[in-house]
C-alpha cells in the first residue's frame, strides 16, 4: 500500500481546522503570510481606488538631512506622509523602544502641512513618544538606516553602479521601522475617528500605509545622498532592485500581549485565512492554468527561502528543513489530478510535511484563487466589545468551560515550571517585557496575560461553591467574587470565536514568545523571520511589492514570495 | 488627550488602585465614554485617587423576591466599585436602589454602553435636594442634570426599560462639536495626579529588566 492508497476520491464536505491545531503557539510560530495579509490587501486598494502618491517637499541637504513631504490622493480625503531626516553615529542607534534618537520619524497626517503645521510637527514627530500628536495625525514612526546596507547602497549609486544582488539579498532593506504607532497613541487619532473618515475602515491599513511610505522615502533618500555625493556620476537604484527592496522592522514582545487583549481580532483574522483555505479545498477540479500557477509559485517559494537570511539557528534549520522537503519532490502532481484535488493535497501534507512547509503551501493554494478569497479581507476587523451574561445560570458558565477552554486543563498550575514566566511593562517608555517570576521583581504588577491560568482558578473557585449557592447566575456570583469578572466576560463572549484564544500557557518556562511575533507579523505581511532571541525578531515588510509608480500596472499582485534573483 | 489616552491611563490607574479585573477595564470605558459626550469622567477618578473609598469590601446586596428588587448595602460606596454588578441586577429584571454612592455618573455610562441589548435603562439620583435622571437605550442617551457637583447620590434607582424615547440625545465631541482638533481635555493637575497613579502598575526599570525586553546589547546593523 502506498501513502495514496487511504485517501479516498470521492468529494468531501471539508471542515474548518480544529483551533486545538491552529493555535498552538508552535503552529501560530510557522505561519507565512498569504494575499488576505494587510500589506497585500492595502496595495490592492491602493491600486484598486486609483491612489496616487506625489513627492511634494524634499528639502534634504546633502547628508539627507531635512524633510520630506508626500501627498497620497486618495478618492476619500488626501493624506500626508511627514518625513524628519537625520544621520545618527552608527553608534547611537538602537532598535530598542526605549531609544530617543532615530535616522528618519515619520508622520502620517490629515491635515496639509502648511507652515504653521510643518512647525508644530517639527518640534514634536523627531521626540516620537515624547513629543505630542494631535486628532489630525494618524499615524508616528521611525525608522534607522541598515548600517549594512544603507551607506553601501549610497556610494555605489554615486559612483554611477547597481549595488551587488548578493549584498542586497542579505539585508533586503536599506532601512528598519523600528515602532509604528496608531490608534490615540500619543494623541493620535483614535482608530474610531479614523474609521469614521472612510478611509482606512480595517485595522493597521492605516500604519501598513506609513510603512510602505516609508520604503518609498528610503529609496529618494539614497538617491539623493547618491546625487549630492558624487553629481555628475550618480545613478538611479535600478526599479528591479527596488522593488525587491523592502523596509526591516524589528518588533518585540509588544505584539504579544496585543494577541492577548484582541481575541475578537486575533480569531477573525485566522478565521479569515482559514475560511480562504476550506474554500480552496472545496474546490472539485483543478484547473490546467491554476495546476501551473501552483508549481510556478512553488518555485519562487523554493527561490525565495533561499534568499532568507537568518542568523538564528533554529530558523536556519527549518529553512533547509524546507528546501530539503521541497527538493524531494513531494507527489503533489499526482493529487492536482484527483477529485478534491487540493484538499487530497492538504491532508497528504498535514501528515508528510514539516509544519513550516505546510502553511508555506497553505499559502500558496489561498495565493491561486484570488476570486474566491480575496472579498473575505472585508471581515477582518473586530470590535473589543465583550459584555457580560449576568443572567447566565453557573452551570452553563462551567459547561462553556468544560467544552471551548478544556485545552486550559491541560497542565498543573501548581508547578513551578508551569508559572515560571511573568508579563510586565517598564517604567521605561511602557516597554513590554517577560521575566523570571521567582527569581526577579515585578509580578505583583504583571499584565493578564495568562488565561489558562484564570480559566483553571475560575472553574476552582466555582467548584467550590456552597450547594446552597449552586444556582446562582453569574451577576449573583459576581458580588461574592468580583476578580473574576473579567474571565467571564470573556469566556462567554469567545464561545463564537473558535480562534480567539492561543491554546497554550504563556506562562510556561518553555514558552517562546516569538511565535505569537510572527503569528502577527505574518497577518501583517511580513516576510524573512529573522529571531534574534526568543523575544524579539526582524522581518521585512513590502518587499517585493509594486512601486508607487507601478500602482496601475497590471498582474502587480505578485509577490508572495519575491526574490531578487527571480526578478524582484 | 486622545480617547484611547484616557480610556488606557484610566484602566491602568484603577488596576494600580486594585480594582478587580475587569472593573478597571470597564471604569476605564466609562470614563472615557463620559468624557467623550463633555462628562466629568476624569474628574470623578481624580477625586477616587485623592479620597480611595475606604472599603474595598465586596459589594453586599439584599434581596427582595416580592418586589423584584436588590438593594446595594453598604455606605457612600464608589460607583466605580458598584457601577458593572447594578446596572448587571438591572438587566436581569430587578429594580435596583442605592441608598447612597459616590460618582453616578459611571453608573449612567455603564448602563448606556450595553446598546447591544434589545432594551433599555432609566437611572435616577437625589443631589443637592435635586433629581437627576438619565435614560439610555440602543445606543442613544439624555442626562437631565440639576445638581452642580455630580460626585455624590442619595437614593439611586435603576430599572430596565423598554420602549424608551430618547428626546435630547447626548452627543460624542469629537464628532459634532468640532474638539476633534484638539481632543478631550481635562485639568492638567487632575492629569498628572491620574498619570502619576497608573505609573504605579509599570515595573521599575532594571539592567535585568533591560534584558527581558530580548534585544541584544549591539542591535546596530
Amino acid at each position: 500500500m502506498n501513502h495514496f492508497s487511504k485517501i479516498s476520491d470521492k468529494a468531501v464536505e471539508i471542515p474548518l481546522r480544529s483551533p486545538d491545531v491552529i493555535m498552538k503557539l508552535e503552529r501560530l510560530g510557522a505561519l507565512f503570510p498569504n494575499r488576505l495579509s494587510f500589506a497585500r490587501s492595502l496595495i490592492r486598494k491602493m491600486a484598486t481606488e486609483n491612489w496616487s502618491i506625489n513627492k511634494e517637499n524634499f528639502d534634504l541637504d546633502n547628508k539627507g538631512i531635512g524633510t520630506a513631504i508626500y501627498k497620497i490622493n486618495t478618492p476619500i480625503i488626501p493624506v500626508w506622509f511627514v518625513v524628519f531626516a537625520d544621520d545618527l553615529e552608527a553608534s547611537e542607534r538602537t532598535d530598542r523602544v526605549i531609544a530617543e534618537k532615530w535616522d528618519a520619524t515619520f508622520a502620517l497626517t490629515t491635515k496639509e502641512p502648511d507652515k504653521e503645521k510643518l512647525q508644530n510637527l517639527k518640534e514634536n514627530i523627531p521626540l516620537q513618544e515624547a513629543g505630542r500628536c494631535t486628532s489630525d495625525e494618524l499615524i508616528l514612526s521611525r525608522a534607522n538606516k541598515s548600517v549594512r546596507l544603507f551607506d553601501y547602497v549610497v556610494n555605489k549609486l554615486a559612483s554611477g553602479q547597481q549595488p551587488s544582488l548578493d549584498k542586497l539579498i542579505e539585508v533586503g532593506y536599506l532601512m528598519r521601522t523600528t515602532a509604528v504607532y496608531g490608534n490615540g497613541k500619543f494623541g493620535l487619532a483614535d482608530f474610531e475617528d479614523m474609521r469614521g473618515q472612510g478611509l482606512f475602515t480595517l485595522p493597521f491599513q492605516a500604519e501598513m500605509l506609513c510603512v510602505y511610505l516609508a520604503r518609498n522615502f528610503s529609496f529618494d533618500w539614497v538617491e539623493h545622498i547618491a546625487s549630492k555625493t558624487k553629481p555628475t556620476s550618480w545613478c538611479r537604484l535600478n526599479d528591479n532592485l527596488k522593488r525587491g527592496l523592502g523596509v526591516g522592522n524589528a518588533t518585540g514582545l509588544g505584539m504579544a500581549p496585543f494577541l492577548v487583549k484582541h481575541p475578537k481580532l486575533i480569531s477573525n483574522w485566522i478565521l479569515t485565512r482559514e475560511r480562504a483555505l476550506q474554500k480552496v479545498n472545496e474546490i472539485q477540479e483543478i484547473s490546467a492554468i491554476k495546476r501551473r500557477q501552483f508549481s510556478e509559485i512553488l518555485k519562487e517559494a523554493k527561490m525565495h527561502i533561499e534568499e532568507w537570511s537568518t542568523t538564528d539557528q533554529r530558523q536556519a534549520e527549518i529553512l533547509s528543513f524546507i528546501i530539503r522537503e521541497l527538493d524531494t519532490s513531494p507527489p503533489f502532481d499526482r493529487f492536482l489530478k484527483m477529485k478534491n484535488g487540493w484538499y487530497k493535497l492538504s491532508e497528504w501534507s498535514k501528515e508528510n510535511l514539516g509544519l513550516e512547509t505546510q502553511e508555506l503551501v497553505n499559502s500558496i493554494l489561498i495565493e491561486l484563487y484570488p476570486e474566491l478569497v480575496d472579498n473575505l479581507e472585508r471581515e477582518t476587523g473586530a470590535d473589543d466589545n465583550m459584555p457580560l451574561v449576568p443572567s447566565m445560570a453557573l452551570d452553563e458558565l462551567e459547561n462553556i468551560i468544560d467544552s471551548k477552554y478544556d485545552w486550559t486543563m491541560a497542565f498543573e498550575k501548581k508547578e513551578k515550571a508551569n508559572n515560571a514566566r511573568f508579563w510586565y511593562a517598564s517604567e521605561n517608555k511602557e516597554e513590554p517585557r517577560l521575566g523570571w517570576r521567582f527569581l526577579e521583581p515585578g509580578a505583583d504588577k504583571e499584565l493578564r496575560i495568562g488565561i489558562a491560568q484564570e480559566v483553571q482558578n475560575l472553574k476552582t473557585a466555582l467548584a467550590m461553591r456552597k450547594p446552597t449557592t449552586s444556582k446562582l447566575n453569574v451577576a449573583e456570583f459576581l458580588i461574592l467574587r468580583p476578580e473574576f469578572r473579567e474571565i467571564i466576560q470573556r469566556i462567554q463572549n469567545l464561545q463564537s470565536h473558535p480562534y480567539a484564544e492561543i491554546r497554550d500557557n504563556l506562562l510556561a518556562d518553555i514558552c517562546r514568545p516569538i511565535n505569537l511575533l510572527r503569528c502577527k507579523l505574518a497577518m501583517f505581511g511580513a516576510t524573512k523571520f529573522d529571531p534574534k532571541s526568543d523575544l524579539w525578531i526582524r522581518i521585512t515588510l513590502f518587499q517585493g511589492a509594486p512601486l508607487k509608480e507601478q500602482l496601475s500596472h497590471e498582474n502587480l499582485d505578485n509577490w508572495l514570495f519575491p526574490s531578487l534573483k527571480n526578478g524582484f | 488627550m486622545s480617547l484611547h489616552e484616557v480610556v488606557s491611563k484610566s484602566t491602568q490607574a484603577l488596576r494600580a488602585l486594585n480594582f478587580p479585573p475587569g472593573l478597571d477595564v470597564e471604569n476605564g470605558k466609562n470614563i472615557g465614554w463620559l468624557e467623550s459626550r463633555g462628562l466629568p469622567g476624569l474628574q470623578n477618578l481624580f477625586e477616587e485617587i485623592r479620597t480611595p473609598s475606604t472599603s474595598t469590601e465586596h459589594n453586599t446586596i439584599k434581596k427582595n423576591p416580592k418586589e423584584n428588587t436588590v438593594q446595594f448595602s453598604g455606605v457612600n460606596r464608589s460607583a466605580f466599585y458598584l457601577a458593572q454588578s447594578a446596572v448587571d441586577f438591572a438587566e436581569i429584571g430587578k429594580g435596583v436602589s442605592i441608598k447612597n454612592c459616590r460618582f453616578p455618573l459611571l453608573i449612567f455610562a455603564e448602563m448606556a454602553r450595553r446598546k447591544h441589548l434589545s432594551f433599555g435603562f432609566k437611572v435616577q439620583w437625589i443631589e443637592e435636594e435635586k433629581i437627576n435622571t438619565g435614560s439610555s437605550i440602543s445606543g442613544n442617551s439624555e442626562i437631565t442634570l440639576n445638581s452642580r457637583k455630580l460626585v455624590a447620590a442619595y437614593d439611586l434607582k435603576i430599572t430596565a426599560a423598554k420602549d424608551l424615547t430618547i428626546k435630547n440625545p447626548l452627543e460624542i465631541l469629537s464628532q459634532e462639536k468640532g474638539s476633534k482638533k484638539y481632543g478631550i481635555s481635562c485639568n492638567p493637575d487632575h492629569w498628572k495626579a491620574i498619570c502619576a497613579t497608573a505609573q504605579k502598575v509599570l515595573v521599575p526599570d532594571s539592567k535585568q529588566s533591560h534584558c527581558s525586553a530580548g534585544a541584544e546589547v549591539d542591535d546596530n546593523n
